[in-house]
């Protein structure tokens, strides 16, 4: 009796040690993912078109084929595949002699294996290319795909917190 | 003074600015010009968390907003509240069809915005900064549960 009680004890902490360990490698992959868009987008200054190209395609790469975008202000909405995100993207930081992105407040849950949905606030920092000082804040839903080992972002919706 | 004394009060001082500035009195840094000339950009200031537990929102409060979390949050004031209809004329605020006097805004643009109405379970929020282009300013109505407290400092 003792040692079948002993033996449930230590099948539910390894069990339990087990859902840890790898919710919070998911976790830190997630993570690593949003860390990574950060350090693609940011921009301290001139660079060289070569660079450019080269953070525009690693950006890309953080997406999955076809992602569902949702964004009030500018007004971009349906499904775009990798590269055009990746287009986009680009366009943007080139309106930007600094940039800076950054997350905040990530919360995510793992409705299934291979998938995650995240809700974080996006933080814009930089300056316009004519010199002025650029700042927006925004709450966001993004969900996330597994796909060969790797998380891809197939989803980013904007939440309206203020509406005009 | 013994050691244990002191690694004592130490503790108690952390504990107690833990609970303080965590949970009644949130410091917040503000980064943006948004709510010039009241309050500046890189300022701090706090903001009483407990200011709407017996009492509603009130217009002309300046509120903190929170987004996905409590980490970055917004700075606005309220002009609206649930009911009231909101529109802006020449830079003017219009409430319920009558000219707000607003003795915080000094700078003012010429804002055009075509009356509507708050609902119910939201407030109506805008910086005292009106000189910026109304595109490039962050306002609207926003649901009162994301009303994180009301700044006192």
């Amino acid at each position: 009796m003792k040692k079948t009680v002993l033996f449930l004890l230590v099948c539910g902490l390894l069990g339990a040690l087990a859902y840890f360990f790898l919710h919070s490698s998911r976790e830190e992959q997630v993570r690593g993912q949003l860390e990574r868009l950060c350090e693609y987008v940011h921009k301290k200054g001139d660079e060289p078109p070569l660079d450019s190209l080269t953070r525009a395609v690693r950006t890309g790469t953080l997406f999955s084929e076809s992602c569902q975008v949702y964004f009030d202000n500018p007004r971009v909405e349906g499904r775009l595949n990798r590269k055009e995100l990746a287009r986009r993207i680009s366009l943007a930081r080139n309106s930007f002699s600094l940039l800076t992105l950054s997350f905040h407040d990530i919360s995510m849950r793992f409705p299934e294996d291979n998938r995650a949905d995240i809700s974080l606030t996006m933080r814009i920092r930089g300056r316009l290319r004519g010199g002025e000082a650029f700042a927006d804040v925004r709450e966001l839903v993004m969900g996330m795909e597994r796909a060969d080992g790797e998380w891809l972002i197939s989803l980013v919706e904007e939440v309206q917190v203020l509406e005009r | 003074m013994p050691r244990h004394t002191s690694l004592r009060r130490s503790i108690i001082v952390a504990i107690v600015a833990w609970i303080v500035f965590g949970f009644v009195l949130p410091p917040i840094h503000l980064d943006g010009k948004s709510m010039e000339p009241t309050f500046h950009d890189g300022s701090y200031h706090f903001y009483w968390r407990q200011s709407y537990l017996f009492a509603s929102p009130a217009r002309g409060d300046v509120v903190a907003i929170r987004f996905a979390g409590k980490k970055v949050v917004l700075l606005k004031r309220i002009i609206g509240l649930g009911g009231d209809t909101i529109a802006f004329e020449n830079g003017v605020l219009f409430r319920n069809g009558h000219p707000v006097p607003e003795p915080y805004v000094r700078f003012r643009s010429n804002w055009n915005l075509k009356p509507r109405k708050v609902r119910p379970g939201r407030l109506y929020v805008v910086g005292d900064n009106r000189g910026v282009p109304m595109s490039q300013h962050h306002f609207g109505q926003v649901n009162s549960s994301r009303i994180l407290g009301k700044v006192i400092w």
